[in-house]
């Protein structure tokens, strides 16, 4: 499918966006109580959605995966952005009851929190993007590279040693990029 | 341990909608077919930050350094199907709301006032948790759901802590809270 033109990738990944927005909402996530909820232990419809959502979301990337449907994607392991960022995610999450998917949702249904969530996210993304040249460096220091936890550590399965984790996002609509070739043909 | 969440006295239970697991099994569904039309899961903060990038080159590219940063990131941004879905989250998100209710914002009637977050904690959280997401290079979506399905290192080592701080600083948050009105 990767051969897919731009213009049905957006209209899918819209298609996707619509389906995900509506079940956050239904699940009562697009609401900042619930989450805070799960933060202090009183609501648990979070761990339970995202636990199966996870379990059945492996099940599924594994199966596609062994028949070359799709690729592994991980995220380089950058301890310091890793640790940094999650912890100023938490405090953020905790102080707004949002998460960047959940506040669409909830601006979608007619929240203003959410509403007011999605700006300050957009800021921070702006200030994120004036900011990123000087920070990548520190981001990036000690990186371990794509690390996976499948099979013991095949780290940096990807290709080749830690230069893959400045290696640039190739485009998504590149057909012919690395990522359109499983990764068992390239070792 | 903080108390549950009051609820009405009447002891009628309050329907929160459809199990989290039923949810939970189709966002998984949902996300195994992004896996195989993208050949990625779902992600959500990289859309903030490729919109962002769009929105400062057209109004202040010298301010923001955009160029800087196209080097830096070796891919100029763009609106791609990423995007796409987050405009979607909020149609997807708005459709459901006023075709099947929000049965939070009816609970929340029944359960009168409770306390509202004001604009600026909202706006305020919201900043951080995406610098955060940036730094990370994911969030709840990229990281959380479709990293940890992937067995992902990375996402592994996000997720538990940025659930754990966050859980710290609410609970301590809640307390103060209680602290105050008792």
């Amino acid at each position: 499918m990767a051969e897919m033109n731009e213009s049905t990738r957006n209209a899918l990944g819209m298609a996707t966006g619509v389906v995900f927005g509506a079940l956050l909402q239904r699940g009562g996530l697009a609401d900042s109580r619930t989450i805070v909820g799960q933060l202090t232990g009183d609501d648990s419809r979070v761990a339970k959605t995202m636990g199966t959502a996870v379990a059945v979301g492996a099940l599924g990337h594994r199966w596609l995966r062994r028949r070359g449907l799709t690729t592994d994607e991980p995220k380089p392991m950058n301890p310091v952005g890793l640790v940094g960022g999650a912890v100023l995610f938490g405090a953020g999450m905790a102080l707004s009851g949002y998460c960047p998917g959940t506040a669409a949702a909830a601006a979608g249904s007619g929240r203003r929190e959410g509403m007011w969530a999605m700006a300050g996210m957009l800021a921070a993304a702006a200030a994120f993007v004036a900011t990123y040249p000087r920070l990548k460096k520190a981001l990036e220091a000690g990186t371990l590279g794509r690390v996976t936890l499948a099979g013991g550590t095949p780290a940096r399965v990807a290709t080749a040693p830690l230069d893959v984790v400045v290696r640039p996002r190739v485009p998504a609509d590149g057909g012919t990029d690395s990522r359109s070739v499983p990764r068992r043909a390239q070792r | 341990m903080s108390p549950r969440r009051q609820l009405p006295a009447s002891g009628a239970a309050i329907d929160r909608g459809p199990s989290p697991y039923l949810i939970g099994a189709a966002i998984g569904l949902l996300n195994i077919c992004a896996f195989a039309a993208f050949r990625k899961g779902i992600g959500v903060s990289g859309a903030y930050e490729s919109s962002a990038a769009l929105a400062a080159r057209h109004l202040a590219p010298d301010a923001a350094h955009v160029n800087d940063y196209v080097k830096a990131r070796k891919v100029p941004p763009k609106f791609n199907w990423e995007s796409w879905l987050v405009l979607g989250t909020i149609l997807g998100g708005m459709a459901a709301a006023r075709t099947l209710g929000d049965r939070d914002a009816a609970v929340d009637d029944r359960l009168g006032a409770e306390p509202k977050r004001s604009p600026l904690a909202s706006a305020a959280g919201g900043a951080m948790l995406m610098f955060g997401a940036r730094m990370a290079d994911g969030c709840t979506s990229g990281h959380a759901l479709s990293g940890t399905a992937q067995g992902a290192g990375s996402s592994w080592l996000f997720t538990p802590l940025m659930f754990g701080v966050g859980s710290l600083l609410a609970r301590a948050r809640g307390a103060r809270r209680r602290g105050g009105e008792v």
